[in-house]
């Protein structure tokens, strides 16, 4: 136990360079957004989910749903990355691991910030996750777990700013593997659900896990480029090595993913119920189709694969670029992939029902997709503003 | 079903030949100045409707002012312009109503063919609705008339009054009225036509056909279908 | 799939039928005695009359070996239903539905076709399953949803919902809703608080259906119209996507 107070503490972690007039105008913009973002959320407890929210009896989940899924999966990537090149060292990316790990902290929260607001009662969650829990629930695992991930990492970075590196060691690897079980749960609500033929299945898991390696990497490559850009310096040559790792990552998780939505999507063509089929049908050529052609597939893999091939890794700012199209692509992804899940009547055939209901998101849940992005986005400004000598600094072991 | 056709037409034509063979006949002995005009008064408004002077005044012995000039002015056609010949003013006891009542010469709802030249068109267009003791039954008139030929006394001869929802102020318009032979059960009893016990949503259309008919389906609404429609 | 059509069907025969789909029905106390169109629809009959055209090797339960004390089951005679909505009127009156926003604990379904040349329409009522194996109960996070040990019922306790939906996506049959009044899911519970308990034998729908589409009763008690129901021999009998392997206690049949 080292006995340095708290100020010597941020002393030594803070980046004052930061404090520029442009640099809190944006804080301050991105505050302000979190704030009037999720008012949006807040006034659905004011005036009802059910009057604020466009979500209906047969399409209960919405972007909501999904964006929380964006963000945790993101920050599961990011958590991982960090974990591997700490215990294992020798990676490139060990220089940068330590914003990856303030970035995952901050990534859960927009995750946490979302999805409290889209559920109906979070103060019984609080209650009754600890006096009545159900083990069979992966809802319950996935709450538990990410709960416990986003404490691990906590502890974590606090071991990372205050020279403790055992604790940050240690509590790093207990973190990510409780984000990865936590992921895989994650994938597990929908992968267990015989209801919906679209989700149910053991891919969609790994599938998830897949998207983890791919968002992380994206956000690594992306949060480190712009941490320099807003210094407006140029990155040192390690820490060019560890985006270049991240790229290289980047690039593998595309093939995998590309390969794993490829026959994701086969699969419900070659048999099986036809209710898989028919939501498959949305994404290739119904009410999804641009959604799933122009931005999954062209801008989320197509495009970044040719960007990360031009920039030869070396091109740090169309890396980025490659990063950040990488991200819009899997948050439309995963808003596909919730939205698929439930679009087709389950009783097709029957009330003169269309082949596809349509749900159009709210301005109150854009609203609150605005306030995450800001929770994310001022979460990463703060960050480099407070601790920006740690992320730059060496690693801690 | 085609032969069907031919053979109604035929019987039709035949029919026809045979009215006017007898009236030819019968015209012999037929004084005009006593017993009115021989040709039989043909309205064409509000629907095509026939009266035979010779059978109110030669056969059943009305004098001419038993009828003129209280009932019908004593000129052709005169009573149309006043739009009051309805049946509803007959069942009133008015024109034809007047003799018509049921008592001294057959009611004006029995026995629509003696006047009305083409009952068939006389049936509604519009399909019957129930709404009780069970939301909804349909019954369509054109279907029993036109595409089974009955005419309008196969039914209203005492099993359905000629009055709208005169069957669903009784309260025994029910399933087990049908099959002890009441109501459609006269027919529908899986000798004549198909038994009540079967095919319900045949009449059956439901809460949902209801709604379907009288243009109130909700789909517009967004919250207030309990349904299952999106929105 | 049309009822109609699968009636025309030729019973395939039990030889082809998985060793799992017979043990779903063993557990129910049925036996399954014939096949339509892979396996969808089966034909069931107590196991007594069945034991001697099953294998001997299957492992089949005693008679009776249900889960619960009671079995409460609901039996829909499909081609009853008139669409009267006596039965959701009384569903809503007896355990105060709230209005719109989706809440409705049943409902009648309409599909119309065409079948030579001529409307066809058939009516089909649906409520929660009650599920031997809930894939709601199984997700819920905090166990506000569960089968009521004594009757077998789905039922929610309320004040444990957090409002996650899950359950919601969980269910084959959008058998759940949010009712906006409790703040929490709802959804059938077979009248087990707003009759059962208070001593009626029939859920408010069934007692309310002029057709008697809804058998309701329980499945353990062999003196009951649903047992005879469900044990009469050659009966079509099916459930509603039996493919997600929710053993549920809602029988379909023509009768």
């Amino acid at each position: 136990m080292t006995n340095k107070s708290i100020s010597a503490i941020f002393a030594e972690t803070a980046e004052p360079r930061l404090a520029t007039p442009g640099m809190n105008r944006a804080t301050i913009f991105f505050l302000i957004v979190t704030v009037v973002g999720l008012s949006c959320g807040v006034l659905a407890f004011i005036f009802g989910h059910h009057i604020i929210y466009n979500n209906t009896r047969e399409m209960p989940w919405g972007m909501l749903i999904s964006t929380y899924a964006f963000w945790a999966i993101t920050s599961t990537g990011l958590c991982i990355y960090a974990a591997m090149s700490h215990v294992f060292g020798g990676t490139r990316m060990g220089i940068i691991s330590n914003r990856m790990v303030w970035m995952s902290i901050i990534c859960i929260m927009g995750a946490f910030a979302t999805i409290g607001v889209e559920i109906a009662s979070p103060h019984r969650m609080l209650i009754y996750n600890i006096l009545s829990p159900n083990p069979t629930s992966n809802i319950w695992w996935m709450g538990t777990l990410y709960g416990l991930a986003v404490g691990c990492m906590i502890i974590e970075f606090a071991g990372i700013v205050t020279g403790l590196a055992r604790v940050a060691l240690i509590l790093g690897v207990f973190g990510a593997i409780a984000e990865v079980l936590a992921n895989s749960c994650l994938g597990g609500v929908f992968a267990t659900l015989p209801a919906r033929p679209y989700w149910y299945g053991a891919q969609l898991p790994i599938y998830f896990l897949t998207a983890a390696f791919l968002s992380g990497a994206a956000a690594t490559i992306l949060f480190n480029v712009l941490a320099y850009k807003i210094r407006g310096e140029k990155m040192s040559h390690a820490v060019h090595l560890g985006v270049k790792s991240a790229g290289k990552a980047m690039t593998l998780v595309l093939i995998l993913y590309t390969v794993a939505t490829f026959w994701r999507l086969v699969s419900f063509y070659v048999g099986g119920p036809e209710l898989g089929r028919t939501a498959a049908d949305a994404l290739i050529s119904g009410p999804l189709s641009i959604n799933f052609w122009v931005v999954e597939v062209c801008i989320g893999l197509l495009i970044p694969m040719m960007l990360i091939i031009l920039s030869r890794l070396e091109n740090v700012g169309m890396m980025a670029f490659a990063g950040f199209l990488v991200l819009v692509g899997q948050f439309v992804a995963r808003y596909d992939l919730v939205v698929a899940g439930q679009i087709v009547p389950q009783n097709l055939g029957w009330d003169g029902l269309p082949s596809y209901f349509s749900y159009v998101p709210s301005i109150f849940e854009f609203g609150v997709i605005a306030g995450g992005i800001g929770v994310v986005a001022f979460g990463f400004l703060m960050g480099e503003r407070i601790f920006g000598k740690t992320f730059t600094q060496k690693e801690h072991h | 079903m085609m032969q069907n056709r031919i053979i109604t037409i035929v019987a039709i034509l035949l029919a026809g030949f045979s009215f006017l063979a007898t009236n030819s006949i019968a015209a012999e002995a037929y004084d005009e100045d006593s017993y009115g005009p021989e040709a039989p008064i043909v309205w064409e408004k509000p629907t095509k409707v026939t009266f035979t002077h010779k059978i109110h005044t030669m056969d059943s012995g009305l004098a001419c002012d038993a009828c003129h000039d209280e009932l019908f002015t004593m000129e052709a056609g005169a009573v149309l312009t006043t739009g009051k010949m309805t049946m509803t003013a007959m069942a009133e006891g008015k024109f034809c109503g007047s003799c018509h009542d049921g008592n001294t010469a057959f009611a004006t709802n029995s026995q629509c063919s003696s006047c009305h030249m083409d009952v068939k068109e006389l049936a509604p267009e519009a399909p019957i609705v129930w709404t009780k003791p069970v939301k909804a039954v349909v019954f369509y008139h054109k279907s029993h008339t036109e595409d089974f030929g009955l005419e309008c006394e196969a039914c209203h001869d005492g099993t359905f009054a000629m009055e709208k929802g005169a069957a669903e102020k009784t309260d025994n318009f029910t399933m087990q009225a049908l099959y002890d032979g009441k109501y459609c059960g006269k027919c529908h009893d899986g000798a004549t036509a198909f038994a009540s016990n079967t095919r319900c949503n045949t009449c059956h259309v439901g809460v949902k056909g209801y709604k379907r008919m009288t243009g109130n389906d909700g789909a517009h609404g967004k919250d207030h279908q309990d349904t299952q429609a999106g929105h | 799939m049309d009822i109609k059509d699968l009636e025309k069907e030729e019973n395939e025969g039990i030889e082809n039928l998985p060793l799992e789909e017979r043990r779903k029905f063993l557990k129910m106390g049925l036996a399954v005695t014939g096949v339509f169109l892979g396996g969808s629809v089966l034909s069931l009959t107590s196991l007594s009359h069945a034991s001697s055209q099953i294998n001997p090797d299957l492992d089949i339960p005693v008679e009776g070996q249900y889960p619960y004390p009671k079995h409460y089951s609901m039996v829909m005679r499909q081609n009853r239903c008139i669409d009267c909505e006596k039965c959701v009127e009384a569903c809503k009156q007896t355990n105060h539905v709230p209005d719109g926003h989706g809440a409705y604990r049943t409902a009648i379904q309409e599909r119309l076709t065409t079948e030579n040349g001529s409307e066809k329409r058939e009516f089909r009522p649906v409520l929660c399953n009650h599920c031997n194996r809930p894939p709601c109960v199984r997700v819920c996070p905090t166990k506000a949803t569960y089968k009521d040990p004594e009757t077998g019922i789905v039922v929610m306790d309320y004040k444990k919902c957090i409002g996650c939906k899950t359950c919601m996506a969980a269910c084959p049959y959008n058998a759940r809703y949010f009712n906006h009044e409790k703040y929490a899911i709802d959804k059938c519970n077979f009248c087990i608080d707003t009759r059962l308990a208070e001593g009626e034998k029939e859920t408010a729908c069934a007692a309310a259906c002029p057709a008697r589409v809804r058998i309701f009763g329980d499945l353990k008690d062999k003196s009951t119209e649903i047992y005879r129901l469900l044990h009469t021999p050659e009966t079509k009998i099916w459930v509603l996507r039996p493919d997600t392997g929710a053993l549920p206690n809602v029988f379909y049949m023509n009768a």
